[in-house]
């Protein structure tokens, strides 16, 4: 079932789950934080890393168990034919709909930022399109693709965080002590925040892309660096705006990190405001989610009907994303898919696995 | 002369046809198979006879080689290897035919049953070695290929005298029989290369190769993209180089040029200067073209993009001067920059295939049309004109095979800019970037050493090290035999 001629390497798999973990998190949870948590959001996020330690570690340690083999095949081993299958089946929906409920933050993003006059299908029809077509070329394309992309990304959230440091009010985070207030009462741990604590999710992507890993020594490392560097970038989109705005103000914004670059003004240039360089960064980053998320789900429809190309199952894929992102939800049923999806994807990616982890480890012993 | 013969196919490699073993039956043999008016038989007397075909034949040769010593050939036919010193003896109708095809001249004796004597006194006719006309060198050597295989491989030889460099020769195209070499250094170059290269080659039973595009295309397949998956070069200087890096020059008899196989994006960038001027001149000349290749492919998008969709972002002097150009435009940008890419396309067409001097008038009076008179007469902005001039000229900075590439693509990145702004130009750009993802040549990633990456060959190919004595290992992105450019002491490892 896995074409053991595709192969791709650590730096690309480091790439890959660096912008997958990124994803458009400053985006899409941290209006939700800035409203529960106010200026403690920052918090949240360095939990989530804690946590996301844990995911890394249990994530490889499974894949490394079963090396030639993806979730749909190692999960029937441990947990029987129909349990493996559908706990396969809920993996490929988690994923799935991972990428679903980003593409919908970042339509908002760009329709809010860039075109707001455009029609949704058409913005669909080039994005979906795109991601499709690199998508079909072949594992070894699409991850040859964000490798290429990887090194100017990077540039550039450097320079876009960089810039705004010229802007900052480090009093907006003063006293540092106040903000444990929120986690020592029941009213800091709300659902919300509760389901921000997993968003780092690109490393569940293994599960399917493991197999083609070749040379896979440090590859704990590797996760956990990229997962660092993720962090990084998603404890700055939230720092930031508190820093820029103040807590009282950032509640009332839309897109607290996009508005905090549109304080940074280059003048000199023929492009204004810096806020366009950062939708362009948000579009790549989103290919990045959406090829994981779709290759993901195809990979595994592959391996549970046991097809030997997947071209027409990315095609269907494309087909059905662009039918459900073109009717925009409605923003409660939004929030409520993605708490619903985080608490999904704890049970599925984080205690399922960890009691397989756990089962393993008996048999090991015994 | 009128040549009454069977219409079928005469396919001799399939026989292995021997020569009749009497004389005149041998002869009717001959004259039979070719119904060639420049073929020319000679019947001296009753005893001998020679052949050749006087459009690929030095005649002079031919009588001073041939004539002289045919009194004494008559004499003793067994002495011929005396008489001729560079004959062959053939006894197959193939091998002479072949040989005759290949400007040989063929001497028949009465006594030699069933064996003619064969020797070259080819003379194809050819240009004289002349000045690059694709790749202009500056401080460089000034020669380059012509349409003769073996001139050409006399001036490759050149700089290459070691008795590891490979040349083989292959006949291909079944009624062509098209000379060509495959050159390579045999302890540095990948075996897998050669052994694909040489597998296809013999599995090549096409009618015939008379250029470069079709032997590649029996060699790496379909060719499915804009982008050339092989360098096509004319200077044995630069050739010389990518030779000793490890890769795989062809050569084909009748084509002015070499075919460098494996190939990658960035080698589109290597200017000639590169070889010839120092690192930091190297350097500028490499960004320069890189550089003019992006404004080709992007800054006509861009203008678009921020004229059209994105207007928020553009500074307000700026936006105010351009909206002050196009104030009297009475269509759209997109329609305005789609016309004059397509004016520009015939204009460059035109001056490239246009003989003599009628490419320079035509320059002249396309240049006053669309600069002046289309701005004077409010059909197209002064702006538009000026992003058109700098595509125009970034097209033609890189190596000319890519300006194709530049030219086509512009088109569908220009209109996704019409269409969603910079959002457009991204997704354009990921589905382009995806494709030379996708390619190869000969196995290599198109993009490599970019994707995947390779750090150091990367950094080798941008910048090249200060000092020469220090680059000691060869790029690891052609997987190369011998690793070092050179040794501390001298020995190859």
């Amino acid at each position: 079932m896995i074409d053991t001629k595709l192969k791709i390497s650590q730096q690309q798999w480091f790439f890959i789950l660096l912008f997958s973990n990124i994803c458009v998190t400053p985006f899409s949870f941290t209006p939700m934080l800035y409203q529960t948590l106010e200026s403690s959001a920052w918090i949240a996020i360095v939990l989530a890393f804690i946590i996301s330690i844990w995911n890394v570690y249990v994530t490889v340690y499974l894949c490394e168990k079963f090396r030639d083999e993806n979730v749909a095949q190692w999960s029937k081993k441990i947990l029987g034919k129909w349990l493996g299958t559908f706990y396969t089946m809920m993996v490929i929906l988690v994923l799935y709909l991972w990428g679903i409920l980003m593409l919908g933050v970042f339509l908002e993003l760009i329709i809010d930022s860039q075109l707001p006059y455009t029609p949704r299908f058409l913005i669909l029809t080039f994005l979906l399109g795109a991601i499709v077509y690199i998508l079909i070329m072949g594992l070894e394309t699409w991850v040859r693709w964000g490798e290429l992309f990887a090194i100017l990304l990077l540039l550039i959230l450097i320079v876009i965080n960089v810039a705004q440091l010229n802007n900052i009010t480090i009093g907006n985070l003063l006293p540092i002590q106040s903000h444990l207030k929120y986690f020592r009462s029941a009213e800091g741990w709300s659902m919300e925040v509760f389901a921000t604590l997993f968003i780092f999710r690109g490393v569940f992507a293994l599960y399917f892309i493991y197999p083609y890993i070749q040379k896979r020594k440090n590859l704990t490392v590797i996760s956990l660096s990229s997962t660092t560097i993720a962090f990084i970038e998603i404890f700055l989109a939230i720092v930031l705006p508190i820093l820029i705005f103040g807590h009282t103000f950032i509640q009332k914004i839309a897109f607290p990190y996009q508005a905090s670059l549109e304080t940074v003004t280059f003048s000199f240039l023929p492009i204004d405001r810096i806020s366009i360089l950062t939708s362009i960064v948000w579009q790549l980053i989103i290919v990045y989610v959406l090829c994981v998320s779709f290759f993901s789900t195809a990979e595994g429809v592959r391996s549970l009907l046991k097809l030997k190309k997947s071209n027409v199952t990315l095609i269907i894929i494309g087909l059905i994303t662009f039918v459900l992102a073109l009717y925009p939800f409605e923003k409660q049923l939004g929030s409520l898919l993605t708490m619903y999806w985080s608490f999904a994807g704890i049970v599925i990616f984080t205690i399922i696995p960890t009691i397989l982890w756990v089962i393993l480890k008996w048999t090991e012993l015994e | 002369m009128s040549h009454q013969s069977s219409t079928h196919t005469i396919d001799l490699s399939k026989t292995e046809t021997p020569l009749r073993s009497d004389y005149k039956a041998m002869l009717e043999q001959m004259k039979k198979l070719i119904t060639a008016d420049d073929f020319q038989m000679v019947e001296l007397d009753e005893t001998i006879s020679y052949m050749y075909i006087e459009t690929i034949a030095n005649i002079e040769r031919i009588h001073q080689e041939v004539l002289q010593s045919i009194d004494s050939f008559r004499e003793n036919p067994s002495e011929w290897k005396t008489l001729f010193t560079n004959g062959n003896e053939r006894t197959e109708l193939e091998k002479v035919m072949n040989d005759l095809l290949n400007g040989h001249v063929i001497l028949a004796h009465k006594k030699m049953s069933g064996k003619v004597i064969t020797f070259s006194v080819a003379d194809f006719k050819t240009r004289a070695v002349e000045t690059p006309q694709l790749e202009k060198i500056l401080f460089g050597p000034k020669d380059s290929y012509v349409e003769n295989i073996d001139t050409n491989l006399s001036l490759l030889r050149r700089n290459h005298k070691d008795v590891n460099l490979t040349i083989s020769y292959y006949t291909i195209g079944e009624r062509s029989k098209t000379k060509v070499a495959v050159i390579y250094y045999r302890d540095i170059t990948n075996p897998t290369w050669i052994k694909k290269i040489e597998n296809k080659i013999k599995n090549i039973h096409i009618d015939k190769v008379i250029s470069h595009k079709e032997l590649a295309e029996l060699l790496i397949g379909r060719n499915q993209t804009v982008f050339p998956l092989y360098e096509l070069v004319e200077s044995p200087s630069r050739t010389s180089h990518f030779l000793y890096t490890g890769r795989v020059l062809i050569f084909i008899d009748g084509t002015p040029f070499g075919a460098m196989f494996p190939m990658t994006l960035l080698h589109m960038f290597y200017a000639s200067e590169y070889f010839t001027q120092g690192n930091a001149i190297a350097i500028l000349v490499r960004m320069l073209r890189f550089l003019a290749a992006c404004l080709a492919l992007l800054l006509p998008a861009f203008y678009v993009a921020l004229v059209g969709v994105n207007t928020g972002v553009v500074p307000t002097e700026l936006g105010a001067l351009i909206a002050g150009d196009r104030a009297s435009i009475p269509y759209p940008i997109i329609i305005e920059i789609i016309a004059l890419f397509i004016i520009l396309d015939i204009f460059l067409e035109s001056t490239a295939y246009v003989p003599g001097n009628i490419g320079a008038a035509l320059n002249i009076v396309g240049s006053l049309v669309i600069g002046q008179a289309a701005a004077e007469a409010n059909l197209v902005s002064h702006m538009s004109i000026i992003i058109i001039a700098i595509t125009a000229i970034g097209t033609y900075l890189t190596l000319h095979q890519l300006s194709y590439a530049l030219r086509i693509w512009k088109y569908p990145i220009a209109i996704s800019a019409a269409l969603l702004g910079f959002f457009g130009i991204i997704c354009c750009v990921v589905v382009m970037m995806g494709h030379l993802c996708h390619l190869s040549s000969l196995g290599v990633p198109y993009m490599s050493p970019l994707a995947p990456l390779r750090p150091k060959d990367l950094f080798h190919q941008l910048i090249p090290i200060k000092d020469i004595s220090k680059r000691k290992e060869r790029s690891k992105m052609w997987q190369t035999q011998d690793k070092y450019y050179q040794t501390d002491d001298g020995e190859r490892r």
